[in-house]
């Protein structure tokens, strides 16, 4: 099964980084999260991608495309411009790195690659900025026994903030609760599995697929969500990255086996 | 036809990264300011371009030397490092980059490519865009049998043409006129320039030429911006995000 994922949005958000590098390409440990998210699957037995290219694209093509030559001892034959890989890359990744515009809304991105599917029967998606723990053994379990067009991985991401307890009559503090993780809203994580038959739900591709395509799955009960405890993490501050850079070098990055 | 593009001495700080680039490599909408000039000409049939490079000429060379990947999906595998190439989206321009120095004056640019030329051809700032008629342009040099025709353009942006009667005078005084034309910063040259080998700069050529009644100007009523401040260039981009850009017909 092929995994999609969406790199094409503009990082807007780590301000010191996204200026510079499309929000995917932002590094943990010195390796852009679109590897560390490639690694998850690849973990599983997952090593064809089709990523959705946009926002400078061309850096994350330039990526892929020195990558060979960059993760292998090389010698050079300055006479002849040849370069000799001495020693074998250990990853055997197909990544497809397709151009799906600078604006295009997510449904659209997904429209654009449909050829890159082939006639497989169902893909992965995910997003280009969030790493997870999450089982995708089990998810793709979870996908087949629900029998919807569509599987959204789904957390409750913890608290920003200590919750307090309060007695309503009195006004006295009952007790604390650090960052309840509980009492959150279920949030979209992507690690999602979808049927073919997803692409009937895009229309023109002229939206989010979050709005009313997943409206209309919702509505026809052919959208399922798993339900992650583990690891989740988005990079969308320059916090999450100091967060995920600590875990990375403590040697026990979750998201990676 | 061939066009040349001036690419050599400016460095523009127009850029929300680092780096410092060549002015013509600054990005509007995902692609080069260079290559909406390049499309705007394309688009009147003129797809060989000589572009005169100085100043971080590389950058310009990487981005053509990568165009044909850039503009098309790939597949990379990375157990051999094989590429595959799925849909092809490039252009059919012939791209000359020549390194003309960084310091050189625009003529001996011009002048250093001569034996790439062949018949009349086209001069344009790397910096400039415009949606001259290309077509008419040249037209009306031809029909002028000039040696060099300039094309004159609006100002742009804060530089307003004003006009008050102040004391019963009026500023400026009529001889002034009320049009404010501007050099549009691109030519058209036929092969007799180079005649003028010994002229030192592109003003005395322009003034050679005028004395010797050799000289045509060409006036564009239309769209013209020199993308000079970061103000210039949000109006480009917000052209061209709502596609609104009238230097490019066809997207």
């Amino acid at each position: 099964m092929k995994v999609v994922i969406l790199a094409g949005g503009k990082g807007t958000r780590i301000s010191e980084e996204s200026v510079i590098k499309p929000k995917p390409m932002v590094e943990i440990g010195g390796i852009p999260i679109l590897w560390h998210i490639m690694k998850t699957y690849s973990d599983y037995g997952f090593n064809e991608f089709v990523v959705c290219c946009g926002y400078k694209g061309q850096m994350i093509k330039d990526y892929f495309l020195k990558y060979y030559v960059n993760s292998s001892d090389v010698e050079f034959k300055l006479d002849s411009n040849e370069t000799k890989v001495i020693g074998k890359n250990k990853l055997d990744w197909k990544v497809t790195l397709a151009n799906t515009g600078l604006r295009t809304l997510t449904a659209g991105r997904i429209l654009r690659i449909r050829d890159y599917i082939g006639d497989d029967e169902e893909f992965m998606l995910t997003y280009g900025d969030g790493v997870s723990d999450v089982d995708i053994n089990a998810l793709i379990d979870f996908h087949h026994s629900h029998n919807t067009v569509g599987t959204i991985t789904t957390t409750q991401p913890p608290g920003r903030f200590g919750a307090i307890k309060i007695d309503e009559g009195s006004g006295k503090i009952l007790g604390f609760k650090e960052k309840a993780r509980a009492d959150s809203a279920w949030v979209n994580i992507g690690f999602m599995v979808f049927n073919r038959k997803v692409f009937d739900y895009l229309g023109d591709g002229s939206e989010m697929l979050e709005a009313s395509p997943f409206e209309r799955m919702a509505a026809e009960g052919e959208l399922s969500a798993y339900k992650h405890e583990g690891f989740w993490s988005p990079m969308d501050t320059i916090h999450d990255r100091d967060y995920l850079e600590k875990l990375w070098e403590s040697g026990d990055a979750p998201w990676v086996k | 036809m061939k066009c040349i593009i001036l690419a050599g001495g400016m460095q523009s700080t127009l850029t929300r990264d680092n780096e410092s680039i060549p002015k013509p490599m600054i990005d509007i909408g995902g692609k080069p300011l260079i290559w909406h000039i390049m499309k705007h000409f394309s688009e009147y049939g003129i797809n060989e371009f000589i572009v005169c490079g100085g100043y971080k000429i590389d950058v310009i060379k990487e981005y053509f030397m990568d165009f044909y990947v850039y503009e098309s999906d790939i597949t990379v595998d990375l157990s051999d490092n094989s590429v595959t190439i799925h849909s092809n989206k490039t252009e059919n321009w012939r791209v000359s980059v020549i390194d003309t120095g960084i310091d050189t004056e625009v003529l001996g640019r011009v002048f250093a490519v001569k034996d790439m030329l062949d018949g009349d051809f086209i001069v344009t700032y790397g910096d400039c865009i415009s949606d001259v008629d290309v077509d008419a342009l040249v037209s009306s040099h031809k029909e002028s049998s000039a040696v060099g025709t300039l094309m004159l353009t609006r100002s742009t942006g804060r530089k307003k043409f004003i006009q008050y009667d102040v004391g019963g005078s009026r500023y400026p005084d009529e001889q002034a006129g009320s049009e404010a034309w501007i050099s549009g910063d691109c030519y058209v040259f036929s092969e007799a320039v180079f005649e003028y080998e010994k002229v030192s700069s592109l003003d005395s050529l322009f003034s050679k030429l005028h004395d010797n009644g050799k000289l045509s100007m060409y006036r564009h009523e239309g769209y013209w911006n020199a993308v000079e401040t970061m103000r210039d260039l949000v109006e480009a981009e917000n052209l061209w995000e709502s596609n609104a850009q009238t230097w490019i017909k066809n997207r």
